[in-house]
């Protein structure tokens, strides 16, 4: 048994999570590599498909990888958890005209829950994972910090990992660049070293979105509406409210002299309602489903709200906030998408957040907002 | 290592390794007419020959080929034809390379009937009986279960089968060795090498009364046409040498088996699906309530005991056994099975030491399914 403990790496053959077992091995951890089999294409035949997410040549990989470091290795099942707390979900919100973020809702149920369960009856005393993110002992617990590279920083996807997870999980490529990581693999001889990055959505590839959500939909059915402009006249028609995503604005199927970008989205009606530019900013948002990994911030706090993942986060302040609901004030953000994440940062350092719930309406054509757009 | 994972395979033999290695001396090709080739070719039938002393059949009934997963395949593909819209009759708890091969050919036409099983895994041979139709050609029920190690009245089954003019083939893999090596009396009969102290790679399809099959491969007349390609005379030595030492060493007691459960049976929670009679000597199938048996295995495999969920082959997909449901089982219990399959030269002191490890195991993987940030996180 090592010094410093058993350590449980997900493993899922990317060169990131390789180079984390590989190097939490050289800091004295006792390491186990454990790949997390998610999700499996259902058009796949009897077994499972050969490339892609969680497929044979992941699993393959990752498999190399632990015996060229000499580390047990195991493939577990989560994919009951997945389909429940992700994949409905993932369909859920689109059919209710939200844009979900799958990868949140992986870390939260998957990764820092059962994962983590998992891990402990491997006696494992930490997690770890090849998130770009980084954990700092702090004076009151485990702090949350973005990854030093900026460019590959997933801290947004881990603001509802929760306290105890925290404080038992590393990430040991946090300091690192994206070219740091690749080049340190291939200087150890990894066999993923170059390998692509992953997509973003594992289960569903970018431009497949509306597909999957029509596949795996449940028996509620799919029902056409209206693409409505500024003044309420119809300007097309739409095959169901799943195909938007708030801030939307190629493949609506309309053409204009100027561009438009969808500002709501209603199920019930099934209307999309698009404008111009100056009417996607907001006054903020009122997000829920709130998780903090230090004390919740108090009314009147400054902090930076990121609320999409490629977003830069913008200067905002707590204007009310109860055990379920936060409201935050900012005339900064454009195209404020229900279903979304949104994470609260002080600085480097990832306070919580929640699951948005709504925009705060803006005033009328806000300048501020035209002036940045770009 | 303390290895309890005999079901999947057991360690290679003195006894087969040296037949192996005299083996590796003769290169020739046994269809060859020169010397060698002769050579190569007695060495071959004292091989069969010998196996077939063993199992009380006619040399010429034992069919080599790659396996237990081909010999099932052979069986079931060679006899059925489904373009005559053929019928069969299988145990849906058997080995997958059964259960697959007969969906596969339900896929291309035939009926599939799924025999019924009881909460043992036992098939009623009467049973049987009321499932063959006009149309049945074949039932297939495996002698020994390979998980759940109930051993079926395979004798009354093929009673059954004569009686109404059908082929009855038996998946003997896992009991062939364990009791005995004399096989009972069915029709087609698939046995293997490396489940009883021989090489992997080499098994036998064992064919009574000339039953007509078709091959599976084409391009020789090696093994009657039905398996052709160059024999693998080394394989063949080793796998008799095997079948050889098992037959020496006569009956199998049931105590270490009995022994490992007094050691287990303390534990909270825990389930034996095996039954203390009519079960393979080696097999004890466990569940450990509320948990994973993936999550057991690799936990006892990080305390250096190797055991499995069900069968190695469906290992890692994280499926519940198919095993247990079909016996009527759900698949929280199906999941959660843990197999220990002793070997013959498993002592007791190992087998001690196991449980123990076993109990502390479950005991932490308990105290973490039970911990409160568990359930608050969830």
């Amino acid at each position: 048994m090592s010094a410093r403990g058993r350590v449980v790496v997900g493993m899922s053959g990317g060169v990131d999570s390789s180079l984390s077992a590989a190097l939490l091995l050289d800091q004295g951890y006792d390491v186990v590599g454990v790949a997390m089999r998610l999700w499996e294409s259902p058009t796949g035949a009897a077994g499972q498909v050969e490339s892609g997410c969680c497929s044979l040549d992941d699993f393959l990989d990752a498999r190399l990888v632990a015996e060229k470091l000499g580390i047990p290795f195991y493939v577990m099942d989560f994919r009951d958890e997945f389909r429940a707390a992700v994949v409905a979900n993932f369909v859920d919100e689109y059919r209710r005209g939200r844009t979900p973020n799958p990868c949140v809702r992986c870390n939260h149920t998957v990764k820092f829950a059962s994962f983590w369960d998992r891990a402990c009856e491997l006696g494992g005393e930490w997690i770890a994972t090849g998130h770009y993110a980084r954990r700092r002992d702090g004076a009151s617990g485990a702090e949350l910090l973005r990854g030093v590279d900026r460019g590959k920083d997933q801290s947004y996807f881990l603001f509802s990992m929760g306290r105890e997870a925290l404080a038992r999980t590393l990430f040991p490529v946090g300091h690192l660049r994206k070219e740091e990581v690749r080049a340190e693999a291939a200087r150890r001889g990894l066999p993923v070293a170059d390998k692509p990055d992953s997509q973003e959505i594992c289960f569903a590839p970018r431009g497949t979105h509306a597909a999957f959500v029509e596949a795996h939909a449940s028996t509620e059915p799919i029902v056409p509406g209206r693409v409505i402009g500024e003044d309420g006249a119809e300007l097309a028609t739409h095959d169901g409210v799943h195909r938007f995503t708030i801030g939307q604005r190629r493949g609506l199927g309309i053409s204009s002299d100027r561009p438009l970008y969808v500002t709501d989205i209603d199920r019930r009606s099934g209307v999309v309602r698009v404008a111009g530019k100056s009417r996607v900013g907001s006054a903020g948002l009122i997000a829920r489903e709130l998780s903090w990994l230090g004390s919740a911030p108090r009314v009147g706090t400054r902090v930076e709200v990121q609320i999409r993942s490629r977003f830069e986060p913008q200067a905002a302040v707590v204007r009310s906030i109860s055990g379920d609901s936060v409201t935050l004030e900012s005339t900064r953000l454009e195209a404020v998408a229900p279903g979304q994440a949104a994470v609260l940062y002080d600085g480097e350092r990832v306070l919580g957040g929640g699951w948005i719930e709504r925009a705060l309406a803006a005033a009328v054509g806000c300048e501020t907002v035209e002036g940045r757009a770009s | 290592m303390i290895y309890l994972d005999h079901n999947a395979t057991s360690p290679i033999l003195a006894a087969a390794s040296e037949a192996m290695q005299a083996a590796f001396a003769v290169f020739g090709n046994a269809s060859s007419a020169y010397e060698c080739g002769r050579t190569a070719r007695a060495a071959l039938e004292q091989a069969r020959r010998d196996i077939a002393a063993a199992a009380e059949v006619a040399p010429r009934d034992i069919l080599f080929t790659s396996g237990g997963t081909e010999s099932n395949n052979t069986a079931l593909f060679g006899l059925v034809d489904v373009v005559a819209g053929q019928e069969i009759a299988v145990a849906p708890h058997d080995h997958s390379s059964v259960v697959e091969s007969a969906v596969e050919l339900g896929r291309r036409g035939a009926l599939v009937r799924w025999l019924d099983v009881d909460s043992g895994g036992r098939v009623d041979p009467e049973s049987v009986r009321a499932a063959i139709g006009p149309a049945t050609v074949l039932v297939s029920v495996g002698w020994a279960n390979n998980e759940i190690g109930t051993v079926q009245d395979v004798e009354a089954i093929a009673a059954v089968c004569r009686e109404c003019g059908v082929v009855f083939h038996t998946d003997a893999v896992q009991a062939f060795g364990k009791i005995g090596t004399r096989l009972p009396d069915a029709d087609l009969l698939s046995i293997t090498a490396h489940k009883l102290g021989g090489p992997k790679g080499i098994g036998a399809l064992v064919r009574r009364r000339a039953v007509a099959l078709r091959p599976l491969l084409f391009g020789g007349s090696q093994e009657r046409g039905l398996r052709p390609g160059t024999e693998n005379v080394v394989a063949a030595c080793g796998f008799a040498a095997a079948v050889v030492a098992a037959g020496e060493r006569g009956e199998w007691s049931n105590d270490v088996r009995e022994r490992l459960w007094r050691g287990l049976a303390a534990i909270d929670g825990i389930e034996r699906y095996s039954s203390p009679s009519d079960c393979l000597p080696n097999t004890l199938l466990v569940g450990f309530r509320g948990l994973r048996g993936e999550s057991v295995v690799a936990a006892l495999d990080l305390e250096g005991i190797a055991v499995s969920v069900g069968s190695a082959c469906s290992a890692g997909s994280g499926e519940p056994s198919h095993v247990l449901r079909a016996l009527g089982y759900d698949d929280e219990r199906a999941r959660g099975a843990v197999r220990f399959s002793t070997g013959r030269d498993t002592g007791s002191a190992e087998i001690d030491d196991a449980a123990g490890t076993v109990a502390e195991v479950v005991e932490r993987m308990r105290a973490v399914a039970q911990r409160p940030a568990t359930a608050a996180m969830r």
